[in-house]
């Protein structure tokens, strides 16, 4: 375990706004490399702190997960080089007869290509770093009390997948053995039933040893219920106002282009109904959570460093637009240009490796032992 | 022991949604405050549902029709409904994988007290205290699914204990665990219920396992007879089927009627010593039947490319092993010991990476899957992976073909399996006990020379098992060679000629039942342990001691 869950979703929103706003090529691979640093530190940690195999299986997921974006990059790139026949420098020409690639190909498609590619891998990396760095259950903590249980529901449909996959096998070696051979599409019946009324009866049992330790359920504390009655009244008006007003709010953006400060207003006071709504609605239930994240210092600078990076290019898409936007082809020079000022701005997302050393080294700082806390939000 | 009552039904009565016959009819018991009560009958006849009464999951959970008074630690649960009494009661079930929710021990524990919004300091505080009281301490860390069987089934009752609940329920917590993780668990169980003053109730179809911790039985049967409640002598000798020490104290008359072989000693050494004349399980002096399967230095390794350098990890290490034709061989030793490995290379779904295995004279290395399936029948663990049909008939036909082999009469095997009335019902709407056979009978359709079944015992109940047990050992008569991997020693001694025992990759004991059980007492009947002299099951002594008069 590394940072706290609130600092590696302020690194997640910078690093991705970085992935996701710029497409000169130079500056993605500066990204690149940043991310990519942080994700070995990550890929260490995690495979150096389990005992058992199954930090170094997430390790490896990713990895191919990562493998996989690099082919996405290749395909990317070779798709544009030899469909988009546009540009000035000319490699080499294929035949004209040759039906969609024929034509000059040139070094702009190349280009485009290269950097579309690696934007597209930028935005993998940055999340499957995340993915490694940060269990989905201390993400969980962390959504409004409202969406807990949907996430909760998300986690454990997750975990299923692994045992999905193991009677899988199973089902499939039974009924190979009964003399049963997988060719065609109607030969996959005898497995997929048995796997789907596998599945369900798990889930059932699942789901009743869930009810029976009290989960879903709002307890009734006398001296609340009225309060609690009459805060979760309030969140259905509340959803459907912020409801109607971001629709007012989006739709007026796509048809009237003018009126933009109705149009902001609708949108932020949408949001902030909605998100109140979650609020109250999620007051009802009376949750607490076992595992502590401790705030370190080392949360303080990483976090102020990423929001850091996501203020100054958020500046810098507003102000400058064309530092970050890449288009080699005619009229534009096809030169990739790189701005000191992005660079820095990505850099500072290499941040989570400089406090991380420190911290492996206390392997346990989410320890019960370690932490003294108050209770908070408790009858 | 205090009389107070913990818990009532008055005159309960359930009938499931789409269901006819209720579940539970006019149901009307009381459990004591500290008690530990063991709910016993066969399948179908009502156990599970009335465990899920008691915290409300019946009728919440599950729909139907419910009508009768229940008070549980003096709330309704129809009433209160599961949440509310999940503080009250806790509900372990039968299948230990199935039941978690997140991935490390801790958090599991934790689970239920997050739920009802229990201060951090004081979760931390309970949670050491369990794990305490289970003896899991050094698992505190570990991923649930790196924990072996009995492993996760006491973080089970762990996860259900931190909420502090008056009353543990548990339905069949043994069913899926050897005999010693199983008596692992059982003990954990006693110490509960002695120490802490905690009532427990339980299921369990294996009863010689149970029974000595039991205060009081519950009967229930599933013809409309009144259910029985009271102490376990009594239940026990009104019951149609008993544990061995039962049926002997019912044979020999001895009073007041044992539950434990300590207990039984007094009364066997009365009965004096065996009579010479009889010698126990007389092997037939002939021409040995031919080997069908034959195993030479099979070593095999999940995470290995065929180097043996580590063999710590090694899931089997040096196999030697054969089986005659008409043979019935049990294989028996802890979960994770390597007997479903060696199931896997038999059939040929595993092909040995250093060894070798014959099966009928063919080398599975280097014959066809397909080749080797004509010979081989394999009933998997559970019995749904295979059935998908709509009816049971159509599944037998479906191996059929699968074989390519022309229709045959499937009656045949659906008399034999008494199946014959089931014949067009959906194999996924039959009892635990009908689908096992359902798949038996899938398998045998095809006629295989061997057959192999892993754990084919799971959730059948005595008399289910007893008529499984018939018809394997018919199954050998008629030439038939059977390999069973099972944990239920009483069955074990029941049919098989041979035991083989294997533990970490090894085999340890490969003998004839008797000699297997006096080497091995983990996975000795009762009876066993009781007359050391080569009797294993009640109808041995029986028949040694007719010799006698």
């Amino acid at each position: 375990m590394t940072y706290h869950t609130l600092t590696w979703l302020a690194w997640l929103c910078a690093a991705a706004f970085a992935a996701l706003v710029n497409s000169q090529p130079l500056q993605t691979v500066l990204l690149i490399l940043t991310v990519g640093t942080v994700f070995t530190v990550a890929s260490k940690a995690s495979t150096g702190g389990e005992s058992s195999g199954a930090g170094r299986h997430t390790a490896a997921g990713w990895g191919t997960f990562l493998r996989l974006g690099l082919w996405v990059w290749a395909v990317a790139t070779i798709f544009n080089l030899l469909f988009a026949h546009a540009g000035r420098v000319i490699l080499f020409t294929l035949p004209r007869n040759w039906p969609l690639i024929g034509g000059p190909i040139t070094l702009e498609a190349l280009l485009y290509g290269l950097s579309n590619g690696a934007s597209l891998f930028a935005v993998l990396l940055v999340f499957a770093t995340f993915n490694l760095a940060l269990d989905s259950h201390r993400l969980l903590r962390w959504l409004p009390s409202g969406l807990f249980q949907a996430g909760l529901v998300v986690s454990i449909a997750l975990s299923f997948i692994p045992q999905l996959m193991s009677s899988f096998q199973e089902i499939r070696e039974a009924q190979r053995v009964r003399g049963h051979q997988f060719r065609g599409l109607r030969d996959w019946i005898p497995l997929f039933v048995p796997l789907i009324t596998t599945a369900l009866e798990r889930s059932l049992t699942l789901a009743e040893s869930m009810e029976a330790r009290g989960f879903g359920g709002i307890a009734p504390q006398s001296s609340e219920a009225g309060r609690t009655a009459s805060s979760r009244s309030l969140a259905t008006p509340l959803t459907i106002v912020g409801l109607v007003a971001l629709l007012t709010g989006l739709l007026m953006r796509a048809i009237v282009s003018q009126a933009l400060t109705v149009t902001t207003i609708l949108l932020f006071g949408g949001t902030i109904a909605l998100l109140a709504a979650l609020y109250v609605q999620g007051r009802g239930f009376q949750r607490s959570h076992y595992r502590f994240e401790a705030w370190r210092p080392g949360d303080t600078y990483v976090a102020a460093l990423s929001l850091a990076s996501l203020v100054a290019l958020g500046l810098i898409q507003w102000r400058a637009p064309s530092l970050l936007y890449y288009y080699p082809y005619p009229p534009s020079s096809p030169w990739p240009g790189f701005s000191p000022w992005v660079g820095l701005a990505t850099s500072l997302l290499a941040a989570p490796i400089l406090w991380w050393q420190r911290d492996t080294r206390q392997p346990n700082r989410l320890a019960p032992d370690h932490v003294e806390q108050v209770p908070q939000g408790l009858p | 022991m205090t009389e107070r009552t913990i818990a009532e039904l008055q005159s309960v009565t359930f009938t499931y949604p789409d269901s006819q016959r209720p579940a539970l009819d006019r149901l009307t018991i009381d459990i004591r405050e500290g008690e530990f009560l063991l709910v016993v009958g066969p399948s179908g006849c009502g156990k599970s549902t009335l465990l899920r009464t008691l915290n409300g999951l019946v009728p919440h959970f599950s729909g139907g029709r419910f009508s009768g008074q229940v008070r549980v630690a003096g709330k309704d649960p129809v009433a209160a409904g599961p949440h509310e009494m999940s503080t009250l009661v806790g509900l372990v079930q039968q299948d230990p994988e199935s039941q978690f929710v997140v991935d490390t021990v801790e958090d599991e524990l934790a689970f239920g007290m997050e739920n009802q919004g229990i201060a951090p300091a004081v979760m931390r505080g309970r949670v050491e205290e369990v794990l305490q009281q289970l003896g899991i301490v050094h698992l505190r860390k570990r991923r649930i699914s790196a924990l072996s069987a009995g492993e996760k089934q006491r973080v089970a009752i762990g996860s259900v204990l931190t909420l502090r609940p008056r009353l543990l329920v548990l339905d069949e917590p043994t069913s899926q665990l050897d005999p010693r993780s199983a008596d692992e668990v059982l003990s954990t169980l006693r110490c509960l219920n002695a120490d802490l003053g905690l009532t427990v109730i339980c299921s369990e179809h294996r009863l010689e396992r149970v029974v000595p911790y039991a205060d009081r039985i519950l009967y229930l049967s599933d013809l409309g007879a009144r259910p029985v409640l009271g102490p376990p002598e009594q239940v026990l000798m009104g019951m149609p089927y008993s544990p061995p020490l039962t049926q002997l104290a019912k044979a020999f008359d001895w009073r007041p009627v044992p539950t434990t072989v300590e207990e039984a000693e007094p009364f066997r050494s009365r009965l004096g010593p065996l009579p010479k004349a009889y010698v126990a399980h007389q092997t037939l002096v002939g021409s040995p039947a031919p080997v069908v399967l034959q195993v030479q230095g099979l070593y095999h390794s999940y995470n290995s490319n065929g180097t043996f350098k580590d063999m710590t990890s090694a899931a089997l290490k040096g196999i030697d092993f054969q089986a005659r034709q008409g043979e019935l061989i049990a294989l028996m030793g802890r979960n994770g010991s390597g007997k479903t490995t060696l199931l896997k290379h038999l059939v040929g779904l595993i092909t040995p990476q250093m060894g070798s295995v014959l099966v009928h004279g063919m080398d599975t290395s280097r014959t066809q899957l397909d080749e080797l399936i004509r010979h081989v029948g394999y009933v998997p663990q559970d019995p749904g992976s295979l059935l998908f049909a709509d009816s049971v008939r159509e599944e037998l036909e479906f191996t059929r073909k699968a074989h390519r082999l022309p229709p045959a009469d499937t009656n045949q095997w659906l008399n034999q399996l008494g199946l014959s009335r089931l014949g067009d019902r959906y194999p996924r709407s039959l009892s635990v006990g009908e689908r096992q056979r359902a798949a038996l009978a899938a398998i045998l359709v095809a006629e295989p020379d061997t057959l192999l079944l892993d754990e084919p015992t799971r959730g059948l109940d005595p008399l289910e098992k007893q008529t499984l047990a018939r018809f394997l050992k018919a199954q050998t008569a008629s030439g038939r060679t059977v390999i069973l991997v099972t944990h239920d020693t009483e069955l074990a001694a029941e049919c098989a000629g041979r035991i083989v025992i294997m533990s970490e990759g090894r085999i340890v004991v490969d003998a004839p039942p008797a000699e297997a059980m006096a080497e091995a007492p983990a996975f000795a009947t009762q009876v066993a342990r009781l007359f050391d002299s080569g009797l294993l099951t009640v109808s041995d002594v029986l028949e040694a001691y007719a010799h006698a008069d």
